[in-house]
């Protein structure tokens, strides 16, 4: 077979590595496509069915939902949802990050094992002890009821404050480690230079420490964010019907009334709110990479 | 004797708009020990890195022996290297590690490769470490596991990156040696990288200086040091001083140039570019420390320099002093100062230079040096 | 108050306009540090407390849930073994995981391979895909596998799951790959090439045995990712093939036994175990493996 000089050179440069550190050209694409293949099937096609199936009626399903009040207030409950759990992560979390960074030998250890053991148990499992803890018989109203600060059991499962303690509990870890991860690249000089020049602690923190440990706030505020914004496990098991969020709201409308394009609607709108702030905030999130999500 | 002819043949490299290697033209004979030296990012890895194969020039050739291996793929290139950070490979023990090359060749099923091995850390003095890791070596020790296993295939051609760049003084002088012993016992060809000019020149057979991807000049340590050809070369290799002046007058013999008030003197044969400075133009005059002489002050002459010294500077046998000149703009030399004197001049006095015209060299103005 | 204690021990000698101005504050430091000890005891208790409760409910002889028990058995466990519905389930889940630690570990490592030494455009955005269903709320990955697989009868089905939960494994993979070949030095595969090996060998006897530590982390992740997953799995699972994580959560959602319990302590000292077993892996001074992983 003769091969043209041209189109012989064009095949040359695409078989050979351009340089030794890097694959061919061929090599390159042949190793990506198990990926491609497994995410067509399994990723890509699935969710642009599901988006194709809400516009199958063309906007209707998007109308609908505009249209009634209860499907506007889930948007806004779940908006508000996350945005508190996010904030209760940071403040829970910043103290426990900021300690990390300063304990040693078995404080040290046993921390990070307080960080590190809920963020490898199932998120299924944890739900599940908070209804144990938080049920009319449970352990907190028994407790309460012992220590005589309440007659009557108090009514704490099944509600919207049940549902952000339990979804900051399974972020909280999200918040903690890129806080960690910032705080850590610290170097301890700052703070002591500034303790020389007479700055008392709290000024140190507020104008040191905190300032440059921004970017680890911010980067573990918007994984808590998104993370929270489909969270479906947590919230279906000890959420009430009050406190319907965008993903009870789909598991409600595909398991129990069937109307497959309203879910797919919602989904529509679910992945499209999180991409955007995904794509927005992309460099902060880089920062926190390497932590598995949760939902 | 194992070592191959190497040529390279106006060999360039870029990345994008840098020119890492330009137009490099070297012809380097079996057997010979070359040095490449230059300051860093001169372009010395860069071109290893082509002569390896693990990048493709841009243009320009490379022929080992008699086969063109611009574009052969580094495995097949059979070219020994020891890497500046020695990339020994960690999950191996030492031992492991020199027989990778042979087992690569499929050569381990020969009876006489476990003696090939032997025989190698016999030759780096390492069969007692055999089954170490490399973390568990030293610096030293690390470094003659790179170079057994850039040797223990017989290459024809062996490439050496700043070997000994992180070991301390002490070790690098002797292993300095070592490795000069083990290239002329194998006969490779070898072309050895450092940044270190004091290195090459007792070293190699032949230094290549080069500076921002050229090869600045090519020759025997003495060459170098005797009649650099630009004053890049002059300045790095050894110690020297430059004097700025203005060619004053010419004849066959002697160029004479005004710095100050004084006429120095300069054999007109030295250097090819002496020719080139015309009357008047800004020269500088090159002058190595051990040609100048230091006079009492009372002993100048019209043709000789004043100045006072401040600073004498001891260097095991012998004493250099930094003389500020009087004229302006109060230039420091370095001159050498005999050993014999008598009575040497102290800090602070006053003394007259003088120069020895055969030793002296001219070169264009700062700006002009270069490429 | 971290910060101070570290400076006072390190620098004794403060200039004396400091030490004047902190006259009298020894008492106040001491509480301020006690109180920020608890105020973080208290975080990390709350961290580690649902994890914790579900021993000793796993152990309790009542059938309603109830702290402190009234006394201890292994009933529940026993019952956790014997019910051929959570063996079932449990096996199920077993084979998916294992199955998915391989095919995402495989398909992760050669994305990882292209993504940091392949020769082709787009790999930004390859990278980005890989990480993508980690990003993705997995109720919309759920309802949009469930649409594609329901007419096509892979509901309930092991080849199902498999493709689901590797889309989901892939990210775990892909991260710690990446870092484990970002962290290796690349002249160690020039030297290998040097040394006469070829692109392959190069990387079974260079790449590979050092990048290892970072692959066999991606394959317990994924292993776990999948093990404990429940939303894809609530969505895929049908009344012939059910994932544990789908029977647990209709366990927890209409019969909440103490089996839960028992199941879940099994399944949490098994994770535990596994990513220890890792951690140990990649921290141990292994000489073979100095390429470690930390996560
Ligand atoms: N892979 C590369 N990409 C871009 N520029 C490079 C690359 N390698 C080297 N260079 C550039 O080429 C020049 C020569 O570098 P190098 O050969 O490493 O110098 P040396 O080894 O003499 O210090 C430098 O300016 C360096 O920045
Ligand atoms: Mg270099």
């Amino acid at each position: 077979m003769n091969i043209e000089p041209s189109s012989r050179r064009a095949l040359v440069t695409v078989i050979r590595p351009r340089n030794a550190s890097r694959y061919a050209p061929l090599t390159s694409w042949l190793l990506t496509l198990p990926l491609l293949a497994t995410f067509a099937v399994g990723f890509l096609y699935p969710v642009s069915k599901l988006v194709a199936l809400s516009f199958a009626s063309g906007s209707e399903s998007y109308l609908r939902l505009w249209g009634e009040p209860l499907y506007l207030s889930v948007l806004t409950t779940t908006a508000m949802t996350a945005a508190a759990v996010t904030v209760f992560c940071l403040v829970l979390g910043y103290p426990v990050a900021f300690a990390m960074t300063r304990f040693k030998g078995k404080a040290a250890i046993i921390t990070a094992a307080c960080v590190f053991v809920p963020l490898w148990t199932s998120v299924l499992i944890r739900s599940y002890a908070w209804i144990v803890l938080l049920q009319r018989n449970g352990i907190i109203n028994d407790s309460l009821q012992g220590a005589g600060l309440t007659e009557q059991p108090l009514k704490l499962l099944y509600t919207q404050g049940a549902v952000i303690l339990g979804m900051t509990h399974i972020l909280l870890p999200f918040a903690i480690l890129p806080i960690y991860a910032t705080l850590r690249t610290l170097p301890p000089d700052f703070a002591r230079a500034a303790a020389n020049l007479g700055a008392d602690r709290a000024r140190t923190f507020m104008l040191i420490t905190l300032p440059l440990s921004l970017p680890g706030v911010f980067a573990g505020g918007i994984l808590c964010f998104v993370l929270a914004l489909g969270f479906y496990i947590t919230p279906a098991l000890i959420g009430g019907p009050g406190s319907m969020l965008m993903a009870t709201l789909i598991g409600q409308q595909t398991t129990v009334l069937l109307d497959w394009p309203f879910a797919a609607a919602l989904s529509t709108i679910l992945l499209t709110f999180t991409l955007i702030i995904v794509f927005l905030f992309r460099r902060a999130l880089s920062l926190s990479k390497g932590f598995q999500s949760v939902h | 004797m194992i070592g191959k002819r190497l040529t390279l043949r106006h060999v360039q490299k870029t990345y994008g708009a840098v020119w890492a290697v330009r137009e490099v033209d070297l012809e380097i004979g079996a057997g010979e020990f070359v040095s490449i030296v230059g300051p860093s990012g001169s372009g010395k890895t860069t071109l290893l890195t082509l002569i390896a194969g693990f990048e493709t020039p841009t243009a320009g050739s490379i022929i080992v022996g008699d086969q063109d291996v611009t574009v052969l793929a580094p495995n097949r290139r059979n070219i020994g290297m020891v890497f500046q950070k020695y990339a020994l490979f960690p999950h191996m023990t030492v031992r492991k590690n020199i027989e990778f090359p042979l087992k690569m060749r499929g050569l381990t099923k020969h009876g006489d490769t476990s003696k090939r091995i032997d025989a190698m850390l016999d030759l780096v003095q390492l069969g007692s470490l055999q089954h170490r890791y490399p973390h568990q070596l030293s610096g030293g020790q690390q470094q003659r596991v790179a170079v057994a296993r850039a040797l223990v295939f017989d290459p024809p051609v062996i490439l050496m990156d700043e070997p000994l760049g992180a070991l301390d003084k002490k070790l690098r002088e002797a292993m300095q040696f070592e490795i000069k012993r083990l290239q002329e016992r194998i006969g490779a060809t070898v072309i050895y990288v450092t940044h270190d000019q004091e290195e090459a020149l007792t070293m190699s057979d032949r230094v290549a200086v080069m500076h921002k991807g050229r090869l600045e000049q090519v020759g025997t340590p003495n060459e170098l040091y005797a009649n650099p050809d630009n004053a890049f070369v002059a300045d790095f290799v050894g110690s020297i001083n430059f004097i700025p002046g203005t060619v004053s007058s010419k004849d066959q013999s002697l160029i004479a140039v005004k710095v100050g008030d004084t006429l120095v003197k300069v054999r007109a044969s030295n250097g090819g570019s002496i020719r080139e400075h015309e009357q008047g133009s800004d020269v500088r005059i090159a002058a190595r420390p051990e040609h100048i002489s230091i006079a009492p002050h009372g002993d100048r002459t019209s043709q000789s320099l004043t100045g006072t010294i401040e600073t004498v500077v001891f260097a095991g046998a012998s004493r250099t002093a930094l003389v500020r000149l009087h004229a302006p703009p109060h230039l420091l030399l370095r001159a050498d100062m005999p050993s014999d004197l008598l009575s040497p001049p102290e800090r602070g006095s006053d003394v007259a230079l003088t120069f020895a015209p055969d030793a002296l060299r001219v070169f264009g103005p700062a700006e002009r040096t270069g490429p | 108050m971290f910060i101070d204690r570290n400076i006072n021990a390190r620098a004794p000698a403060l200039v004396p306009a400091a030490i004047h101005r902190s006259r009298g504050r020894p008492a106040k430091q001491v509480i301020l540090t006690l109180l920020a000890g608890v105020l973080i005891a208290l975080i990390l208790f709350f961290l580690v407390l649902p994890t914790l409760i579900i021993i000793p409910m796993s152990l309790s002889t009542t059938s309603y849930l109830q702290f402190p028990p009234q006394g201890i058995t292994l009933k529940w466990y026993v019952a956790y073994f014997v019910d051929p519905d959570w063996m079932a389930a449990t096996w199920f889940s077993l084979r998916i995981a294992v199955a998915t630690s391989v095919t995402a570990t495989v398909v992760g490592t050669m994305t990882s391979l292209a993504v940091v030494r392949g020769d082709m455009p787009l790999k930004g955005a390859l990278h980005a895909l890989s990480l993508g269903p980690m990003i993705v709320p997995h109720i919309v990955l759920g309802v949009a596998l469930y649409l594609v697989f329901s007419p096509l009868h892979l509901t309930g089905t092991f080849i199902g799951f498999l493709i689901g939960h590797t889309v989901l494994g892939v990210p775990f993979v892909v991260i710690t790959v990446t870092a484990a070949l970002q962290r290796l030095d690349p002249a160690l595969e020039l030297a290998a090439l040097n040394c006469g090996a070829n692109r392959t060998q190069t990387f079974s006897h260079v790449t590979l045995p050092n990048i290892a530590p970072g692959v066999a982390s991606g394959a317990v992740f994924s292993f776990l990712a999948s093990f404990d997953e429940a939303t894809v799995a609530f969505f895929i699972s049908d009344v012939g093939g059910k994932s544990i994580g789908r029977k647990m959560f209709e366990d927890i959602d209409f019969n909440l036994t103490p089996v839960i319990a028992a199941a879940s302590t099994v399944i949490v000292l098994s994770s535990l175990f596994l990513i220890g077993f890792v951690q140990l892996l990649s921290k141990s001074g292994n000489p073979k493996n100095p390429a470690g992983e930390h996560l």
